[in-house]
């Protein structure tokens, strides 16, 4: 059944356009930026931006810092939410629960076609932006410095820049489960997705908002920046490790409550 | 092959399906008639385990819904409310999707599979055009053939004739036949007396939920008791037959009488012309139209 | 009810019960009972004083709720009173560590090592050496909980009221604790709050409150390791991509270029001033004035920085007071308490100041009156 997801997941047009949209959104601001040469005021988001007029090899982070607090979560929480519901509108879900696919492994599979969608989406993102960087800034791969003001080896660099791309991917994981448990309430994929896409916009203005402090830790976006860390020196691990928790609960939580609806729901489409 | 008992479906206030008692034997072509709404496709996803019944049991080759679906549903082929499938991807790849997603054979002969039915169902010579751009037929056809990828001993059928010019609808009723005839129990449903008719040896009539008959269709065509007498001398033969005359319309007879060939033989000696004469029977329709309370989609009485 | 129904509702049942597991889990390692870790507050007190040497290394949080406006001068410390900041620390020796402030998009590390003060911005792509002390508002290094506990500590009057606190955990240590309560009526503070490692005493968590209870300053430890941290972090590393340059310490007087030679006087609202170096800035316009944990900083700000503080304060939900015939406004918050004032009058005899710390509102308000009699003294 997995490998009926995957192969329907990259038979489907719609993953390669997402994707390619992804792509091109940091490929417009790297343009615009080689072509007026004006870098964004330190300190501004995304994070590492104005860093790249000096060194290209650095793109793939910035590039990942735009995409990651919207569109990388709109196009998750979009699969996400159709995972269940669009088989349920096109009729095809009762045909396969009568193939029969137990629906237990539907949801696994489903979730684990999410995950595959959003690590390709975070790797072709990161493999177009060096590409990009190197090509139209300046290049100097032994002279990477760190947010903690060391330098790093191009070896080191592409560790941290794979070891960010698996944190933003993981990160993403919540909000994927959380778009699956919602599509398998509803029959509207778009309902799902904005369902998934409203917690997590409440999530994000509650991380931001002091009063919120007791119920922070526990919000899925909490975590999502730490990624950062993983170009400071030394890593400070602590984020990173609760980052991955958090979501492994997430997922842990959304999944579990996915199946106990959906096991026992009765399909009407 | 299907057995259920006291089956009972609510959704909220209403009652979809209502204490039905169905009963499909093995090797037979059943029919499920009814109007639109009346709870056929209702009962068929009960049957299928795709919605859980409020109340009552269903088996399935001796086996209990949905306890042990797992091991009916690789014996079924269904079509249910309709075809459906991925509308960027050409017939044949969502055949193969489908067959891929459950235990339908080894992959090698996958293609095999999936020729043999489409070979069945009419789209042998398919080309890789996605389906969104079919029609309705084809859909219907492709839906046909998804349902007979595995050779089901059961088939499993909700409106089969839908979309279909009337060539396809007989082309389908032959398969259907022809698959009954290797021992594929055939139930579908439908709203067209017709199609019952023509194809169905057991008829179960559904109105309001309920299943209001369940009788093999031979046994509903029983003579009524009457003879319908077409005569140009109606007059004489009223006359003639004082007190046993029903009906009259113009030169139309209905006269209460056990036995045609003897009322015949007894007018014509009577130098009566009799242009035709036979027992009445009840058409299908009035068999049906008799246990129906009237259309579910009318509201009032 | 049917097999499926109650499948469902076990399934359900089940679930929920993982996810209050879940949910609870935090709070019920927060409610474990503590390890009987009491201590006498007068040794745990002594403790802490005496583990100034003490290594450390670890991640802090800065938590304050003083929501100041923007006045000029304030700057990081408005930040650190006003916000959370996450902080990282090396701690060798007095003379020797390290302190990385993390933003969203980058971080700051201030170096501290004999050879002086090296600032690493990552946004500026700047490492600066500064040499020299000055006086200067406390910064996050100064507000670790360590330094800030002894600080406070040291403040402590016999009056004062000084009892044990519930132990709790703070960065994996089963930490014991002391409350002192300030005695003198003054203050904004009503509670102080200090937990440290019972073996070691070093410091793990510090909580300032209101008069009203409510806290409004937290630092503590998310991390702790207390083993000293490896030379090689403390030494800062210069990018070759990077720029480098070399300042004298700023000091807060000199960050308002131009204040001109205003003396301030040795009392203010029966207070004194405070002692060097803060006494070489007097005569420029900035001085601190009280004792223990009433203390409260004057500044003399220039014309147009003056005017601007005021239109801040002013439109920030500053409260009109009456001084004399000045132009004034008051700030209040759960800790800080402040107040601008412009004397009447014009040109350069006319003057704006600012009056901020921890002790009540009604002792700004003296200490304005009596600036503003000073002021109308001199010629």
């Amino acid at each position: 059944m997995i490998f009926v997801e995957l192969r329907k997941l990259a038979r489907r047009p719609r993953t390669w356009v997402s994707i390619a949209l992804l792509c091109l959104l940091p490929a417009l601001v790297a343009v615009f930026l080689a072509v007026n040469r004006i870098a964004p005021r330190p300190g501004s988001e995304p994070a590492f931006l104005f860093a790249v007029l000096a060194n290209g090899a650095l793109f793939p982070a910035a590039a990942l810092a735009i995409v990651l607090p919207i569109f990388l979560p709109v196009a998750v929480a979009v699969v996400g939410g159709d995972a269940i519901a669009g088989e349920a509108s096109g009729g095809t879900l009762r045909y396969l629960l009568l193939r029969p696919v137990s629906r237990t492994r539907l949801l696994v599979a489903k979730l684990i076609s999410l995950t595959v969608y959003t690590g390709l989406a975070v790797l072709m993102v990161a493999v177009t932006s060096y590409v990009v960087g190197v090509s139209l800034f300046a290049s100097q791969p032994a002279a990477v410095v760190t947010v903690s003001g060391t330098t790093l080896t191009t070896t080191e660099l592409v560790l941290r820049i794979a070891a960010a791309m698996g944190y933003v991917g993981v990160s993403m994981l919540g909000v994927g489960a959380i778009a699956l448990f919602l599509s398998t309430l509803t029959e509207s994929a778009l309902g799902a997705t904005l369902g998934a896409l409203a917690a997590l916009i409440a999530s994000q203005v509650l991380v931001t908002l002091d009063a919120a402090g007791s119920v922070r830790p526990y919000l899925p976006t909490r975590y999502w920046l730490a990624w950062i860390d993983l170009f400071r020196d030394p890593i400070p691990w602590r984020d990173i490790e609760r980052g991955l928790a958090l979501q492994a609960v997430y997922v842990a939580v959304f999944l579990a409550m996915a199946w106990a609806n959906f096991t026992t729901k009765d399909v009407k489409s | 092959m299907i057995t259920t008992a006291g089956l009972t479906k609510r959704f909220g206030p209403v009652v979809a399906v209502d204490g039905v008692d169905l009963a499909v034997s093995e090797g037979s072509r059943y029919g499920l008639l009814g109007p639109n709404g009346s709870g056929k496709t209702t009962l068929i996803r009960l049957l299928l385990g795709l919605i859980y019944a409020t109340s009552g049991t269903i088996h399935i080759m001796g086996r209990p819904v949905p306890k042990r679906l797992g091991e009916i549903l690789p014996a079924v082929g269904a079509l249910v409310e309709g075809p459906a499938g991925y509308g960027h991807l050409s017939g044949p790849a969502n055949l193969a999707l489908f067959d891929a997603a459950g235990a339908g054979g080894p992959r090698r002969t996958r293609r095999t599979r999936i020729g043999t039915a489409l070979t069945r169902v009419g789209l042998a010579g398919i080309d890789n055009r996605p389906v969104k751009s079919y029609s309705l037929g084809m859909r219907q056809r492709l839906g046909l053939a998804a349902a007979l990828l595995r050779a089901p001993q059961l088939l499993v059928l909700d409106e089969p004739s839908n979309g279909l010019d009337p060539q396809g609808i007989r082309e389908i009723r032959e398969l259907l036949r022809e698959l009954n005839a290797e021992g594929t129990t055939v139930l579908l449903s439908s709203h067209l007396l017709t199609e019952v008719e023509q194809l169905c040896t057991h008829v179960g009539v559904m109105d309001q939920g309920r299943l209001v008959l369940q009788a093999e269709l031979g046994a509903l065509f029983a003579p009524t008791g009457r003879v319908v007498v077409l005569t140009p001398d109606a007059e004489t033969a009223v006359g003639l037959l004082d007190g046993q005359i029903e009906e009259r319309h113009g030169d139309r007879l209905l006269v209460r009488h056990a036995d045609a060939a003897e009322l015949n033989a007894r007018l014509v000696g009577q130098g009566l012309r009799v242009a035709e004469i036979m027992p009445e029977r009840r058409s299908f329709e009035e068999v049906v139209l008799s246990v129906m309370a009237h259309g579910s989609d009318r509201v009032g009485p | 009810m049917t097999v499926v129904r109650r499948q469902a509702q076990r399934r359900w049942t089940l679930v929920g019960a993982a996810v209050a597991v879940l949910c609870l889990l935090p709070a019920a390692v927060a409610a474990w009972p503590q390890p009987g870790v009491t201590a006498d507050p007068v040794k745990l007190r002594d403790q802490i004083l005496r583990s100034a040497g003490l290594p450390y290394q670890g991640y802090a949080d800065l938590h304050g709720e003083t929501g100041l406006p923007d006045l000029p001068m304030l700057g990081e410390f408005a930040q650190l009173l006003g916000g959370t900041t996450r902080v990282r620390v090396w701690h060798a020796s007095a003379q020797s560590w390290r302190i990385a402030t993390f933003t969203a998009t980058g971080e700051t590390d201030t170096y501290r090592s004999a050879t002086g003060t090296h600032i690493w911005d990552f946004e500026r792509n700047l490492l600066t050496q500064t040499v020299g002390e000055a006086v200067r508002l406390p910064s996050a290094a100064d507000l670790m909980a360590p330094d800030l506990a002894r600080r406070l500590l040291r403040e402590m009057s016999p009056a004062d009221r000084l009892e044990a606190a519930a132990a709790r955990r703070v960065a994996g240590v089963a930490a014991a604790g002391l409350r002192w309560i300030p005695s003198d009526p003054d203050t904004t503070v009503g509670l102080v709050q200090v937990w440290a490692d019972p073996a070691t005493g070093l410091p793990l968590r510090v909580e300032v409150a209101s008069r009203a209870g409510r806290t409004a300053f937290t630092s503590h430890f998310l991390d702790l390791d207390q083993r000293a941290p490896s030379a090689e972090l403390l030494v800062p590393s210069r990018p070759s991509s990077a720029g480098f340059s070399v300042t004298t310490a700023q000091d807060v007087a000199s960050a308002l270029r131009g204040v001109g030679a205003t003396a301030l006087p040795a009392t203010l609202a029966g207070r004194q001033r405070l002692a060097a170096p803060a006494e070489a800035l007097a005569g420029r316009g900035v001085a601190a004035y009280g004792a223990g944990v009433s203390l409260f900083a004057v500044v003399t700000l220039p014309g147009r920085i003056g005017s601007q503080s005021l239109q801040a304060v002013h439109e920030g939900g500053g409260v009109t007071v009456a001084i004399g015939g000045a132009e004034a406004y008051e700030m209040q918050t759960a800790l800080v308490n402040a107040l601008i004032m412009r004397t009447p009058g014009t040109g350069r005899n006319r003057r704006t100041y600012l009056l901020a710390g921890s002790v009540t509102a009604e002792v700004l308000r003296q200490a304005g009156a009596d600036l503003l009699a000073t002021g109308q003294v001199r010629p």
